[in-house]
């Protein structure tokens, strides 16, 4: 009987070690902006991103490069893979239609060169200052897949971290510092937004189901937009993307992870769950013991 | 009480419990089977089972959580996430574990439905080995301790192990001999003692279906609750309903217990 007792409090024990996680939960980073690059192949862009104290994962990394600069992507899998990014990738319901070729996730290193991510983008925590990749091409290993060209943080975003652009009223957001600069070859005239700079080589209609990155912020930088609104009129999704849907912002409507992301502190329910916890664990006691007292001596 | 109730009790807890792997559910829901465990266990060696489970679901965390060191960079989220998806699979294994010291494995057996004979008493025999073989280990050991064996040394697990097996096979070969003495499989039963079904049998039904059915409500309209974001580490919702449903399964620990005991075969 004194065992079973103890059982009890190694259940005890047990769920404080699961919990002991959990309260050091919420603890944001201080930072502000991460880099992002998308290598297709024949284009490169940069990305500084925005991370605006909160933390996201390699998915959401990517969609806050769609509100903030533009980056047109489509995710798939439930939002866990990458199946397009700056329309280059598979288009159609299929994710991996392009297979052998696919979308590889690189993580930087500090000194610029790159390390292949063992793990899902959605499962990588992006910190401030951190460098992500991505190249499109064949290979399932580091060994085998392209990697991106070689580029530091401070290449990116400079060498102090951008302030974040939803605090500037005036000047087109994506037309200055914090906008996306093509790396190397291919990029457009003007702003240097994605959306004017897609690679001639691969314009595939796609289909409508696409999710309409790029309207939050769509309408302060229409004027440096011009590219993208000449390529709109012939192509039906990026004229969905240069469409600005008002009501809704894109990053929480394709991320059901992120819209709880920015959830501070502890609710109280969850306070209630512990003492029903207690509870319950304290009466089972006291019938152990009862039991123990009256019953099986 | 009925045998049927308690399997429906320990169905509905797992299906609770694997719907979600947020800890302010799973936590209650562990709560839920210890009390239920020291409410109504059945005296006997069996009721050991609940502590071995309780160990085994330790030791499943700990597995589960040290699986995270073969990831290339570990983050908070990925052991977040991890110690999440064992305390789960825990909490199915405990809940499973207060099944075997609540319920008794031959009125298991005699749930089984005769026109399905070999695949029922195949089913039953899997429900209710583990409090039989802990049942065994505990006699063998008894057995030794009298013969004058240190039963600690790892050296007499060996001599342990055979004989438990061998009682094991033996009790299986006896139980399918006595189901086919009772007329399993051949056309009719007879209904020497049969298992009444009473009032908490009926409360205990509703609570869990209640309970089975509010979880696959929040399951099938895509609760946020239900699960935990690891990536970043967030204080999850809680849902008072779902907190309510899992409290509802403790409902067998306060129900008064039947007058008349039954015999345990």
């Amino acid at each position: 009987m004194q065992l079973r007792l103890r059982s009890g409090l190694l259940g005890v024990a047990l769920l404080a070690g699961a919990l002991a996680p959990v309260a050091t939960a919420g603890v944001a980073c201080a930072a502000s902006s991460a880099a992002l690059v998308v290598s297709t192949g024949g284009n490169n862009y940069t990305y500084c991103v925005e991370l605006g104290g909160s933390s996201v994962n390699g998915i959401q990394l990517i969609q806050r490069a769609g509100s903030q600069h533009g980056l047109q992507y489509k995710l798939g899998f439930g939002g866990n893979a990458v199946c397009m990014l700056a329309n280059v990738g598979a288009s159609g319901n299929d994710c991996f239609g392009e297979h052998p070729y696919f979308w590889g996730y690189w993580r930087g290193d500090d000194s610029g060169g790159w390390d292949w991510s063992g793990t899902g983008a959605a499962n990588v925590a992006i910190k401030a200052g951190d460098t992500s990749g991505w190249s499109w091409g064949p290979g399932d290993s580091g060994t085998t897949h392209p990697q991106p060209p070689a580029i530091t943080y401070e290449t990116v975003c400079g060498a102090a971290p951008a302030p974040d652009p939803k605090d500037k009223p005036g000047p087109p957001k994506g037309g200055d510092g914090n906008g996306a600069k093509p790396a190397s070859s291919g990029g457009a005239g003007g702003g240097g937004t994605t959306t004017g700079s897609q690679p001639p080589d691969r314009e595939e209609p796609v289909a409508g189901e696409a999710e309409p990155t790029g309207g939050k912020r769509g309408k302060p930088g229409r004027d440096d937009k011009t590219g993208s609104k000449r390529k709109a009129d012939d192509k039906g999704y990026e004229v969905a993307v240069a469409t600005p849907t008002p009501t809704t912002a894109p990053a929480s409507l394709s991320n059901p992870a992120g819209a709880t992301a920015g959830d501070p502190g502890a609710p109280t329910v969850a306070f209630v769950a512990l003492g029903i916890t207690a509870a319950l664990a304290a009466a089972g006691a006291v019938l152990v013991r009862r039991r123990r007292r009256f019953g099986e001596g | 009480m009925h045998q049927g109730a308690w399997l429906l009790w320990a169905s509905c807890g797992g299906l609770v419990a694997i719907t979600t792997t947020n800890p302010f559910y799973l936590l209650p829901l562990l709560a839920v089977a210890w009390v239920v465990h020291a409410a109504c266990a059945r005296p006997g060696p069996q009721a050991r089972s609940f502590r071995i489970f309780l160990i085994f679901g330790a030791l499943t965390v700990c597995t589960r959580t040290a699986l995270v060191l073969f990831l290339p960079s570990i983050q908070m989220g990925h052991v977040v996430e991890a110690a999440l998806e064992g305390l789960r699979l825990a909490v199915l294994l405990v809940v499973f574990g207060a099944y075997n010291t609540v319920s008794d494995p031959f009125g298991v057996l005699r749930l089984s439905p005769r026109r399905f004979h070999e695949p029922a008493l195949a089913a039953s025999l899997a429900l209710s080995i583990a409090p039989r073989t802990i049942a065994a280990v505990s006699t063998v050991r008894e057995a030794q301790r009298l013969r004058g064996i240190e039963v600690g040394r790892l050296r007499n697990l060996v001599g342990l192990a055979v004989p438990v097996l061998e009682t094991g096979m033996e009790e299986a070969v006896v139980l399918a001999e006595s189901m086919d003495a009772r007329g399993h499989g051949r056309g009719r039963r007879t209904h020497y003692r049969p298992e009444l079904w009473g009032w908490r049998a009926t409360t205990i039904s509703v609570a869990c279906i209640g309970a089975v059915t509010v979880a696959a409500a929040a399951l099938l309209g895509d609760d946020p609750s239900l699960a935990m974001s690891a990536f970043p580490v967030v204080w999850p919702e809680v849902s008072a309903l779902m907190l309510a449903a899992i409290v509802a399964l403790s409902a067998p620990a306060w129900l008064p217990p039947a007058q008349v005991a039954r015999a345990p075969r």
